[in-house]
This record gives structure tokens, C-alpha cells and sequence, in this order.
């Protein structure tokens, strides 16, 4: 399934990735020189210890932040290149994020919060309404819908989240933490719901701690200290 | 985001911090105000004015005063003595204002296009007596001329002729003639009056005049005492000017000039008097003095309504400043999800606009309604013995004008906060607490 990398360039690659934050006392180097290629289709967990580095990794490449140094590529186009419209488009329309802290709006409804892409899409309402509620009731939010954002329950957030990264079918999702608020039912609905869309060929990087969640993916990147120490493929 | 997207979220956004944005509309609703009430005022008198102009529209009369009555000076020459010159005297005479003689008076007769020239004669009238016997005083008799300015209620204006004696009264005069109804007004027209006057020996002498009209009041205090024809202000002034056979010859300050066809020969007529050092003025002329004072006062007004939009855009700029600050994750994550700055440039931007409408519409409304409520009160209240008059009036066209320089000034207002928002960076958004 997983396309060559001699074939075509890889969906996104870094080289030599260095993200520094502050200055003098308060510097902290969260990235110290990351070199690794994803392709599409995969499934890529990106594990470690609280504080390693990952939620910078991945808005990195997520086109959220700049690196300090290094380059991100994304089809082989140096990504710092790109105009910020472009960027935004390619954030809108073909990244799915679930943020670790959510950032619903709180006094949105879950059908408002979960369809925010699309509105910035310029998707007219009736069809951000159906789209919306088909999703949220996938995530077994169905009931939820013309409920506020901030009368609901951290899990309950949470899939409003997931289901805001899923609304406009992207190419990669980016999810940081995306159970860690969930039972293990609702974890298994989740999980199901992200592994069946990376089988249909969508790319998965999946930012977490928890090595059940990291053993589903094909494939771990872990760091630690900025750095990356392994880097393997288990179900491959 | 589609525009009308936008819309909708900036005004869910505006609406979700009520009190705030109550507070900052007030002040933007105080200018909106003060604007409507200026502009409408302003309005309302000119149409007013405007009014009374066009009723008179027919008039075919310019004011001749001397040249020098218009210098300031006038009546205060001080400095050197001057020596005496025959020809000069009549130059200068009542209290010091210049006047014209006969003379003068001839030289603009031979004017051309001018029909007939009437003097301001002011006489001095010693009672009026109605047919059942009953005598009235006259403070002050019209002058001839008005009788051409005023709107009648009943008859006309009297003739021109030397020989006629003829009266206009005003309404107000019709109860001593037993009439208690204006639309009886008819009845009095060809009633006999007595006038009887004065000479400077203080013999009384008689004249009999026929009422020929009944005059409405108007701005101009035109009609509000009983005018005498022509001939009959000649005939009472030869009166009041007479001692024992001698009648001193007349001044005047003033006289009305009847012209052919005013609307095409106002030019030629004015440069023809501007020649013998005169000065002709129409109605229009000293109508639209009195319009160019209240627009004065219109935009002395007007300006302190921009003065209050001026600290009300503050109030926006401060309160859509606070408003960014707090909704510095929510940009965060428009930006995350793709929106562009320019959009979010237009989102806060609209969300000032929002602002502006509320306080225009609010305000543009309170003030019209105001407006119109008030000057229903006072004309119908305390002024109501000014015929016509309005001092209110809604001018669509200026209420827009008003409603666009306001939103303009808001979206102004909003360009500062909305940049800050536009430049800021999603991840540090995301991160802000
Ligand atoms: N904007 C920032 N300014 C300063 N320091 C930052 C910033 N963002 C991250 N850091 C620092 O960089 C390091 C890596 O942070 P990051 O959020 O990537 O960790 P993480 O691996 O996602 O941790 P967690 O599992 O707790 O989410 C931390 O030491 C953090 O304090
Ligand atoms: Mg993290």
C-alpha cells in the first residue's frame, strides 16, 4: 500500500528539523536536528515522555509553526517557500488536526465547533449541517449537536475535536493525544474510526504516550530530549 | 468564510459580550444622534424658509438701499470734520444711516426694467376706524411693498395708483371687523376704514380707505399689521410730514424696486444700480443669508457630533482591542484550521462595523423620531401661531450619509484591533492563556 520512495517524493519529509523556544535563560531547545521522511498512507505514532518534543513535531509539520532551523517538505516542495494563503488552503483542505487541548469554541455548539473547516471553506450551511451531523453521530455524538461546547464532558470534547479534524476528508490527520480522554469503549470507537480511514489510504500521525494506541500504527517514531532514539516498523 | 458567514459570526461574537457592547454603541449612539437632530434642524428650517421663499416666488421685488449702508462704519464716521456741501446733503440722514431722496429715487426709476419703484416710507398712523365706529391703534403700518410678499387669505394686494387708498390687514385684524372665522375672511373685502393721521402741528387729518385683501402672517413679520397701498402711504406721509402748508421733503433708507422679468434681468439690475451706488438685493438674497446662518449653526452642531464620534471610536477600538486580546485562541485556531489573515482582518473589522450599525441605526432612529415628535409638539404647541412653520425634517439622502460616515469611521476604528488579530501567529495564539 505504501507507494515507493523511489517512485515519488515522500508526502513529508524533514531534514535536520531544529526548533528553539526563548532566549538565554529561557531557552529550550524541543527539536535538535530531525531528519525522517512519511509517505502517504501510513500510520506513523510519535511516542514519548511528557515534554519530549512531540507537540512541536508535529505542528511543525503541520505547517503550524516555522523551525528554527532545517526544512520541512511536503511532496518534495520546500514548505517555507509556499505563499501563507497556500498554506492556509493546505491547512483547511487537507490536514485534519485533533489538538491535544481541543480549542473548541466554547460557546459554539458541537455541530458550529465541528464544522468550523468547512465554514472557513466556504461550504454553504445546509451541507456543513449534513456533513456535520453524519460525523458527530459516527463518534456517537448524535444527541449532542445543538449542545454548547463547554457543557460538555472532556471525552465528549474530544470527539467533537476528532470529529472536526475528520470533516474535511483530509490527506493527513494529525491527532495529539487523541483517546487520552476517552474509556476504553469510546477509545475503541475512535481508534476504529482512524485506523478504517488509514486503510482507505489516508496518512496517520498520532502523537501519544500510550504504547497500546502506538502498537496499532505501522509505525513509531520515539523521541526523547528533542532527539529521535528509535525509529521502527512493527506491523509492517 | 463566505461574507455572509462572517457576518453572522461577527455579529454572534459582538452579541455574546452584551453589556460591552452596549457601552460601546452608546457613544457611537450619542454622535448618530446629535447628527440626525443638527442635520434635521437644519433641514426643517431651510425647507421652512425655502417655503416662505417659493410663496413669494412670484415677487418680482429687489430691496435698493445706498451703497455705504452696507460698510460697516456706517453711523460711527469718526475723525475729521467734513465741510459742508449742498449737493451732498440727503446722502446721509436718519440716524446716520445713508439714505436716498427723491432723486434718487427717479435715477433708479429710469433703470431699465425696473416697472415701479415704492420707497419704504414709515408712517406714523393715529387710529384706524372700523364701520361700527370703533377706533384702533396702529404701532406700526406695513410698508407698500409687502403687500406684493404676503400670502392672502382673502382679496389681493392694492394697486400702484397714487389715487388709491387701499388697506391690507393682517388676519389677526379680522375680529375687529366681527369676522371670528379666517374662512369668513372674504366678508371683509371692500369695507370702508377711517385712518387718520397726524401732522407735525399735531392737527389730525382723515382719509378714507377700502380693505382690499387679508394678509396671512409670515417669517418676515410681513403681514403682521395692517399694510397701506401706495398711494395711501404717500397720502399719510404728506400728512406727516406737514407744518402749516409746508411739507418737508421725504427720505428713505430703503425702496422696493419692481422689476420686469426679475428671474432674467437680476443681473443687469444689480450691476445698473452698483453704478449709482446702490445696492439691489431679491428675497432670495436676504432669505438665503438666513439659510446661511443656521448652515453655520447646522455645522458648528455637526461638529460636535463628530467630536463625540471622534471619543466614541476609541470606545471600539479599546473595546474590539480587549476583545482580540480575549479571543486570542479562537484566531489560533481559525488560523490552524486555514483561514487566512486577510480574513480575519475582515472578521474584527466587521465586528467594528457591527458596532457602528447598531449605533447608527439606533441612534439615526432615536434622533428622527425625536425629531419628528418634538417638532409636532412645539408647532402644535408654543409655535403654533407661526403659519407653516417646521423645524424638523427627515432627509433620507443625509440620514445614509450619516449612517455610511459613521460606519465609516467605526470600520476605521476597528482597522487597528483587526490587524492585531490578522498578524497573530496560530501556534503562540493557541498556547496564550
Ligand atoms: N511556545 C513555547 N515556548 C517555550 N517553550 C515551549 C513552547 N512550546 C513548547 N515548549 C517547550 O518545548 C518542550 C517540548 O514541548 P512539547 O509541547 O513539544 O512536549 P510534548 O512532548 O508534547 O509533551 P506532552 O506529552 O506533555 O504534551 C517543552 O520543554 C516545552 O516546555
Ligand atoms: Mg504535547
Amino acid at each position: 500500500m505504501t507507494a515507493s520512495p523511489l517512485e515519488s517524493p515522500p508526502l513529508l519529509e524533514t531534514e535536520n528539523l531544529v526548533r528553539v523556544f526563548g532566549t538565554g535563560e529561557n531557552r529550550v531547545a524541543a527539536l535538535q536536528g530531525l531528519t525522517f521522511e512519511i509517505h502517504q498512507g501510513e500510520s506513523v505514532a510519535i511516542i514519548g515522555k511528557s515534554g519530549s518534543g512531540k507537540s512541536t513535531l508535529m505542528h511543525l509539520l503541520a505547517l503550524l509553526d516555522q523551525p528554527t532551523s532545517g526544512v520541512v517538505a511536503m511532496r518534495g516542495q520546500v514548505v517555507s517557500d509556499l505563499k501563507p494563503k497556500q498554506i492556509a488552503k493546505v491547512r483547511n483542505t487537507t490536514f485534519g488536526f485533533v489538538f491535544q487541548q481541543f480549542f473548541l469554541n466554547a460557546h459554539e455548539t458541537v455541530l458550529e465547533n465541528a464544522t468550523l473547516p468547512l465554514k472557513i471553506a466556504k461550504v454553504p450551511k445546509a451541507e456543513r449541517h449534513r456533513q456535520g451531523t453524519e460525523i458527530l453521530e459516527m463518534l456517537e455524538m448524535g444527541d449532542k449537536l445543538k449542545a454548547k461546547a463547554i457543557n460538555l464532558s472532556g471525552g465528549q470534547q474530544q470527539r467533537v475535536s476528532i470529529a472536526r479534524a475528520l470533516i474535511n476528508s483530509p490527506e493527513i490527520l494529525f491527532a495529539d493525544e487523541p483517546t487520552g480522554n476517552l474509556d476504553s469503549e469510546t477509545s475503541a470507537v475512535v481508534e476504529d474510526i482512524l485506523f478504517g480511514l488509514n486503510e482507505q489510504g489516508q496518512t496517520l500521525i498520532v502523537v501519544t504516550h500510550d504504547e497500546d494506541l502506538a502498537a496499532k500504527c505501522a509505525r513509531q517514531i520515539r523521541i526523547q530530549d528533542g532527539q529521535i532514539i528509535e525509529d521502527s516498523v512493527v506491523n509492517a | 468564510m463566505k461574507l455572509r458567514d462572517i457576518f453572522t459570526t461577527a455579529l454572534a461574537n459582538t452579541m455574546r459580550t452584551k453589556l460591552r457592547t452596549f457601552l460601546t454603541v452608546i457613544a457611537v449612539v450619542i454622535g448618530a444622534f446629535t447628527l440626525t437632530m443638527t442635520s434635521g434642524i437644519g433641514a426643517g428650517i431651510n425647507k421652512y424658509i425655502d417655503a416662505q421663499v417659493d410663496a413669494m416666488g412670484d415677487t418680482n421685488q429687489v430691496s435698493v438701499m445706498p451703497a455705504q449702508t452696507m460698510d460697516a462704519n456706517v453711523g460711527l464716521t469718526a475723525g475729521e470734520p467734513q465741510e459742508y456741501d449742498p449737493d451732498a446733503q440727503g446722502t446721509v440722514s436718519d440716524f446716520g444711516i445713508p439714505s436716498m431722496d427723491e432723486e434718487d429715487i427717479e435715477e433708479i426709476e429710469q433703470i431699465e426694467n425696473i416697472e415701479f419703484v415704492d420707497p419704504v416710507i414709515f408712517v406714523d398712523i393715529e387710529y384706524l376706524e372700523t364701520p361700527d365706529g370703533t377706533r384702533y391703534t396702529v404701532p406700526s403700518a406695513g410698508f407698500a411693498s409687502e403687500q406684493s410678499m404676503v400670502e392672502y387669505a382673502a382679496g389681493g394686494p392694492g394697486s400702484n395708483a397714487e389715487d388709491a387708498y387701499e388697506l391690507v390687514i393682517p388676519t389677526s385684524w379680522l375680529s375687529a371687523f366681527d369676522i371670528d372665522d379666517v374662512a369668513n375672511a372674504d366678508d371683509v373685502i371692500d369695507q370702508e376704514v377711517i385712518i387718520t393721521a397726524q401732522d407735525l402741528e399735531g392737527n389730525a387729518e382723515t382719509i378714507e380707505a377700502t380693505v382690499v385683501g387679508v394678509a396671512e402672517e409670515t417669517i418676515t413679520g410681513a403681514g403682521t399689521s395692517p399694510i397701506p397701498s401706495f398711494g395711501l402711504t404717500q397720502q399719510i406721509a404728506e400728512i406727516n410730514n406737514t407744518a402749516g402748508g409746508t411739507t418737508i421733503p421725504f427720505t428713505y433708507i430703503q425702496a422696493m424696486a419692481t422689476v420686469h422679468d426679475l428671474a432674467t434681468n437680476e443681473a443687469q439690475i444689480k450691476a445698473d444700480l452698483e453704478e449709482i451706488d446702490m445696492v439691489g438685493q431679491t428675497v432670495e438674497d436676504q432669505m438665503g443669508f438666513i439659510g446661511g446662518i443656521i448652515d453655520a449653526i447646522t455645522w458648528v452642531f455637526n461638529g460636535f457630533a463628530l467630536i463625540a464620534l471622534l471619543a466614541a471610536s476609541f470606545g471600539i477600538v479599546n473595546t474590539l482591542l480587549i476583545s482580540v486580546q480575549e479571543r486570542t485562541r479562537q484566531i489560533g485556531l481559525y488560523k490552524a484550521l486555514g483561514m487566512t489573515s486577510g480574513k480575519v482582518f475582515t472578521l474584527f473589522s466587521t465586528e467594528a462595523i457591527v458596532i457602528g450599525l447598531l449605533g447608527s441605526v439606533i441612534g439615526i432612529g432615536l434622533g428622527s423620531v425625536v425629531g419628528v415628535v418634538g417638532n409636532a409638539l412645539l408647532i402644535n404647541g408654543p409655535l403654533d401661531s407661526v403659519p407653516g412653520l417646521t423645524l424638523y425634517a427627515i432627509e433620507p439622502l443625509a440620514l445614509l450619509v450619516i449612517a455610511l460616515v459613521i460606519i465609516g469611521i467605526a470600520f476605521l476604528a476597528g482597522t487597528l484591533p483587526a490587524r492585531r488579530a490578522a498578524t497573530k501567529d496560530p501556534i503562540e495564539a493557541l498556547r496564550y492563556d
